[in-house]
């Protein structure tokens, strides 16, 4: 059966080969915690420096499915209970970007901030964190 | 809840649909066609298997790969949808390679099924479940809502098998075909935004933002989403990726020195 395959398609599965095995790597990103309980997102916002990458960690403690949505970051992550999940997002300019839960609407939202962070102001993602206030979640 | 439940219906129950008109439409044409009633009770039986282990799995999938389980075997599924939806849509002489052909038709429903199929089921035990915890009134929403959207989606998979059967006759032989391959692009579109969310490939900012034009939640967005891959804010490597994904495919296929070495002709 393989045999008949035209030869132009053996450069084909060889493209095919390369893009599937193509090795990744994965640099440290600074790292943003976010907890779902009740079917609401504790902190309910979460501020972040522009044109920087994040990790958004997510701890779903609820006993039901939800789904972390956002339009504005283009984000779509289903979260199980009792689970982590993790996405990474930016980088992104000045703005606020609104998520929320696809299965609570109306209880489950919030939204990242990005704000502008330059070197004189050293201001580090540890200074950002505390602003944000802490998972209170307990 | 209603237009949610229609919402749900076109994000993952609409590829499903139209990957049915756009592969029948393919393999009927063929001279020993794959389509007969004993082997569509046969696949579409090992499709709901399929859908099941992997609903079943999902979770234990979800938690691999520090948490990235989800996203890089879906992605590695929307992959393969696309390298077998191209080397169908290279392989487009009509009575050639119909074994082969066959083959990557069966692959490409089964992934295609099997993936929005588990993600559907989830979305729709997840949403049933809940709404029965909030308000009972929700129930019937849910129950209306997917009596339309599969009307929706069962009208628009006729629909669209006609107009590219009368397309295929009557405008353009090929346009069927070159529709797959758009479809198939949007899988890969689907794989690539999968990646960068888990940091897989690289993220950057987007390109433009057509969401006030069309808006990608919209349930115009989403039919544009399945069937060309629209994406209202694409990064650079989106775009390239689509642009280079859709060109060789494209190019290959009228290269005359392909065609000639694909149907064995002498120069």
């Amino acid at each position: 059966m393989i045999k008949d395959v035209p030869k132009y398609c053996n450069l084909f599965l060889l493209m095919s080969l390369f893009f599937l095995c193509s090795p990744t790597v994965e640099a440290k990103r600074p790292e943003y915690h976010l907890a779902l309980k009740k079917h609401l997102f504790y902190p309910a916002q979460i501020i972040i420096p522009a044109n920087k990458k994040v990790k958004l960690v997510i701890l779903n403690y609820d006993n039901s499915v939800e789904e972390f949505d956002s339009f504005d970051l283009n984000r779509e992550k289903v979260i199980f209970p009792k689970q982590k999940s993790i996405i990474f997002i930016g980088p992104l300019p000045v703005g606020e970007y609104h998520f929320f839960g696809e299965y609570h609407p109306n209880s489950a939202r919030g939204k990242v901030i990005v704000v502008e962070i330059n070197n004189t102001q050293a201001v580090s993602h540890d200074a950002l964190s505390s602003k944000q206030g802490g998972l209170d979640v307990n | 809840m209603l237009i949610n439940t229609v919402l749900l219906f076109l994000q993952s129950a609409l590829p499903m649909f139209i990957i049915i008109s756009l592969l029948l439409l393919r393999l009927t044409a063929e001279s020993k066609s794959i389509v007969t009633p004993k082997n569509l009770i046969g696949i579409t039986c090992l499709a709901i298997t399929l859908v099941f282990l992997l609903n079943q799995t999902m979770e234990k999938t979800s938690q691999l790969f520090e948490g990235k389980g989800t996203e890089i075997v879906f992605s590695f599924g929307f992959i393969i949808i696309y390298f077998c939806s191209v080397f169908l849509f290279l392989l487009n002489n009509k009575d050639r390679f119909i074994k082969v052909k066959q083959a990557l038709a069966l692959v490409i429903f089964l992934l295609v099924f099997s993936l929005n199929g588990s993600h559907f089921m989830l979305y729709l035990s997840s949403y049933w479940t809940q709404t029965l915890q909030v308000e009972s009134a929700g129930l019937e929403s849910l129950f209306i809502g997917i009596i339309l959207a599969v009307g929706i989606c069962v009208s628009f998979a006729i629909l669209l098998y006609f107009l590219l059967r009368y397309s295929d006759l009557n405008i353009h032989p090929k346009t069927s075909c070159y529709l797959l391959l758009f479809f198939a692009l949007g899988q890969l579109m689907q794989s690539i935004l999968l990646l960068q969310q888990v940091d897989v490939l690289p993220l950057s900012y987007s390109l433009w933002n057509s969401s006030n034009f069309i808006a990608e939640n919209s349930e115009f967005g989403q039919l544009l989403s399945v069937l060309f891959g629209y994406e209202a804010t694409p990064s650079f490597m989106q775009l390239i990726t689509y642009l280079t994904a859709f060109i060789v495919p494209v190019l290959m296929s009228n290269n005359r020195h392909f065609v000639r070495i694909a149907f064995g002709e002498k120069s």
